[in-house]
């Protein structure tokens, strides 16, 4: 094991503790003093975009239906005794869940009593999975309501549609829950591989945020590891598809039972890191993509102030960044009885930050709100925790980040625009109302 | 130690009542302020309004642009309005959250006090009215937003069926009011509306944060306690079982899902010794993923992804519902009705009794680590003047019997069964 280190990062007041396991199990706790709570996660670096692998050994690509990582997510929860762990949770008074996302499964467990017993139950049916073909043709019956419940909501509908409108080939296109028919073809042998490839610890981090010592974590999940004899793997290697820099389709529409349209406008572009690179020259890159977003798309701007005043934005407002290696994406949404003038003033208003830079003291003002989100965050264990987590699979140090809000400069957000606000790099969701 | 669960209560004003709970635990800051009023139709729609408005910009930063650029320069300071229905009243709050000053080196609670004052006293009049083009343009949103309702489809098979439940009461009416009574609302009658509750309805300030009781008391003094006049008492919510006989709803809607929703009442009120015996009840049934709920109709009978129930205390009001294919409407409605009946005779494990007990013991205590719990906990049962502290809403639900859950559950009748059907 790597000596436990403990980082204390006064501007935030935050202290954090971390250790690597000898099988590479990564352990860290997120210190919350005076927290009645525990938030323990346990999570695997896999999630509904790995539908394409070489697992460690193996030379040929490894390819499985779409939305198996959140099935297997599902599937990890119930035991061979037929109870269901997230029963045994609910019973000692603790909230159990797990979510899916892109590249990531994150199992959680928030609890006030019985921390060892709950972490333990945590590690423990997390690395055990139980399937059979009873089983898993019951969890495609919950699934298939879970989709059909997702396809109902605009907001999720609008949003399939941006991705597979915005990439070709990428798997940032896949929807984590796949579709109906995908998971029709999900087997147990299928999810035993997966579980295999992706559960290991060397691919995988335990996190606790709360008032408890590293002393005690680290003993629990050590003990919970030394049976279980885990060698030393290689890496999974995640082949990406080379995406052309055209999005497949620029405008997409569907109709739906809605009072008002929804409209989805993303651009696509490559944020990966560049050779030679470190990882916080990345990351301070990255912040900076951010904080231009929110100077030219924020409502602190003009720009939305004078869509909302003219009523262009009826409601529901937001925008947003995902990267992902070998592709990203960005959009800004709303409900709109105009999608045609959200459209065009939403790009023109990015061309110009593109072509004049961005707004300074647009760029300061969201950089001091980063810095307060940053301070939300640490007071709310389950984001903070999924933060830490995320960052944690890209690369990114979270916690560098109140200092790396000190060095980002709005020269950074210009070339990120110059990278995405361009020429047929742009799709346009809509979601209208049926007649 | 000091206890965490105790709010320091002053009274600033007639009927403005200040709770401060100082803490280091927390990064930000927040101070809520709460205007209650009662649920009545012709006012509903303008109380809902008035938050919308008075975000549009105040007497130093009347606009919106200038009011949302203030704040983000105070860190990232929120300032929220917005109104909620707790049992027959309308309650508007305005919030501020802000980071602690400490973690940002400048006073940005100060100021932002100040632009939370300005939000909710000063906020941009003119001639005694709220601009005339603000006013247009959040009815507008207000109207969209009372459409909007049909989107989201649990959030509308639930309000439907409180709708049918409670038709020709206070307690039907949707909180943002009706399009009607939106398009109606004048400037003139907003800024009346506004004066109004500042000046005679019931206030309640909290705050929770790293603060010293006595100097959030005085400047909230000054800031917040505003002109008082005579203060209009508001009676208790009604709480009743009602008629007897069950009303089923069915409403047809183009959509791939149903939602089958089954509405109870009781007339337990908050305040009644049996309140705890009814939480739980809904607990075993429904409040939980042990709960008989999730685990016969979406565990066992693979019927549905969402199965819960929720309680309503203020109201003496639960709903169990389910997210369902419309081909087994008949099965997953068999399946919920034999658990609503085994849970109110009794037919439930020691276990799943010590589970929901548990549940909600770590679910008050989990309260104590977010602002909104601390608050939110202390502002239902104050509103129905039964205040308690999270120290006291545990000892109370640790006691519940298998008696007071079957006793409560007796003085409890399913009274309507709405399915929002899905069809292609």
């Amino acid at each position: 094991m790597t000596k436990p280190a403990v980082k204390s990062y006064p501007a935030l007041g935050q202290e954090v503790h971390e250790a690597v396991l000898d099988n590479g199990l990564r352990v860290v706790l997120l210190k919350k003093p005076g927290f009645q709570r525990k938030y323990i996660t346990f999570s695997t670096h896999y999630g509904g975009m790995d539908s394409v692998f070489i697992r460690p050994g193996e030379s040929e690509p490894t390819t499985v239906p779409d939305g198996i990582a959140h099935f297997l997510e599902h599937k990890l929860f119930e035991e061979p005794d037929g109870t269901n762990v997230l029963d045994v949770y609910s019973k000692m008074g603790a909230s159990p869940n797990a979510y899916t996302g892109q590249y990531y499964t994150v199992y959680l467990c928030s609890l006030v009593d019985e921390f060892r017993r709950g972490l333990d139950l945590l590690l423990d049916y997390v690395q055990r999975p139980y399937f059979t073909d009873e089983n898993v043709a019951k969890e495609q019956g919950i699934i298939e309501q879970e989709i059909q419940m997702g396809l109902d909501n605009p907001q999720r509908a609008a949003y399939y549609n941006l991705i597979e409108g915005l990439f070709h080939r990428h798997p940032a296109r896949i929807r984590v829950i796949g579709t109906v028919e995908s998971i029709r073809r999900i087997t147990k042998e299928l999810l035993y591989l997966c579980h295999d490839t992706f559960y290991h610890p060397s691919n995988m981090v335990v996190t606790v945020a709360g008032d408890v010592s590293f002393d005690e974590v680290l003993e629990i999940v050590a003990a919970d590891m030394a049976p279980r004899g885990y060698r030393p793997r290689g890496p999974i290697v995640r082949p990406i598809p080379e995406e052309p820099r055209r999005v497949l389709e620029e405008e997409v529409e569907t109709g739906m039972r809605v009072s008002r349209p929804y409209v989805l406008v993303g651009f696509k572009g490559r944020l990966d890191r560049r050779e030679g690179e470190t990882a916080r020259e990345y990351h301070r890159r990255l912040i900076g993509a951010e904080l231009a977003l929110q100077a030219v798309l924020g409502k602190s701007t003009r720009l939305y102030w004078d869509l909302y005043e003219r009523g262009v934005i009826a409601s529901r407002y937001g925008y947003g960044l995902s990267v992902y290696d070998g592709a990203a994406y960005f959009y800004a949404a709303a409900e709109s009885e105009d999608a045609g003038a959200f459209r065009d003033e939403i790009t023109q208003a990015l061309a110009a930050a593109r072509d004049g830079g961005v707004d300074d003291e647009l760029f300061e003002e969201a950089r001091r709100r980063e810095v307060g989100q940053l301070l939300t965050a640490l007071d709310d264990p389950d984001w903070l925790v999924n933060l830490y987590v995320t960052h944690l699979f890209q690369g990114l140090d979270l916690f560098e980040r109140r200092e790396l809000l000190d060095e980002v400069d709005p020269e950074l957000g210009r070339e990120f625009l110059q990278e995405f606000v361009q020429e047929g790099q742009r799709t346009v969701s809509r979601v209208t109302p049926l007649k | 130690m000091r206890d965490e669960t105790v709010f320091h209560h002053e009274v600033l004003a007639p009927d403005v009542d200040l709770y401060v709970a100082p803490t280091a635990k927390f990064k930000r800051t927040r101070v809520s302020f709460f205007v209650h009023d009662h649920l009545a139709p012709q006012r509903v729609a303008l109380g809902a309004l008035l938050p919308f408005v008075q975000k549009r910009g105040t007497r130093s930063y009347p606009t919106g642009e200038a009011l949302e650029r203030a704040a983000g320069r105070l860190y990232d300071a929120e300032l929220l309005g917005g109104v909620h229905k707790f049992g027959d009243r309308q309650t508007l709050s305005y919030s501020l959250d802000v980071p602690a000053d400490r973690y940002v080196g400048e006073p940005v609670f100060r100021q932002g006090l100040e632009l939370l004052r300005e939000m909710i006293y000063e906020p941009v009049q003119v001639d005694g009215a709220f601009r005339p083009d603000y006013v247009e343009q959040e009815k507008r949103f207000q109207i969209g937003r009372v459409r909007a309702l049909v989107n989201d489809k649990i959030r509308y098979a639930n309000f439907r069926c409180v709708e049918e439940m409670f038709r020709g009461q206070p307690f039907a009416l949707y909180e943002l009011g009706t399009e009607e009574a939106i398009e109606a609302a004048s400037p003139a009658a907003l800024a009346r509306h506004h004066r109004e509750l500042l000046e005679s309805r019931p206030i309640d300030i909290y705050v929770v944060g790293d603060v010293e009781p006595e100097r959030v008391r005085d400047e909230l003094a000054q800031a917040l306690a505003g002109r008082r006049e005579q203060v209009q008492a508001l009676s208790p919510t009604e709480v009743s079982a009602g008629a007897g006989d069950v009303r089923r709803v069915t409403q047809e809607e183009p959509m791939k899902q149903g939602w089958l929703v089954l509405g109870l009442r009781t007339d337990i009120t908050r305040a009644d010794p049996l309140r705890y015996g009814l939480q739980v009840f809904n607990g075993i049934l429904g409040g939980f993923v042990h709960s008989k709920l999730f685990v016969n109709v979406r565990e066992k009978a693979s019927l549905a992804y969402t199965a819960f129930s929720s309680y309503n205390a203020n109201k003496g009001l639960i709903l169990a519902y389910a997210g369902i294919d419309v081909n087994k409407y008949q099965e997953a409605l068999d399946i919920i009705l034999r658990q609503i009946e085994d849970t109110a005779r009794g037919r439930f494990s020691d276990e799943e009794l010590d589970a929901t007990r548990k549940g909600f013991q770590t679910q008050y205590r989990m309260r104590l680590d977010t602002v909104d719990g601390r608050i939110l906990h202390h502002l239902g049962g104050e509103l129905e003047g039964c205040p308690e502290t999270i120290e006291e809403s545990l000892v109370k639900v640790a006691r519940v019997t298998r008696e007071a859950v079957v006793e409560a559950a007796a003085r409890t009748r399913l009274d309507t069964i709405y399915f929002l059907k899905g069809v292609s």
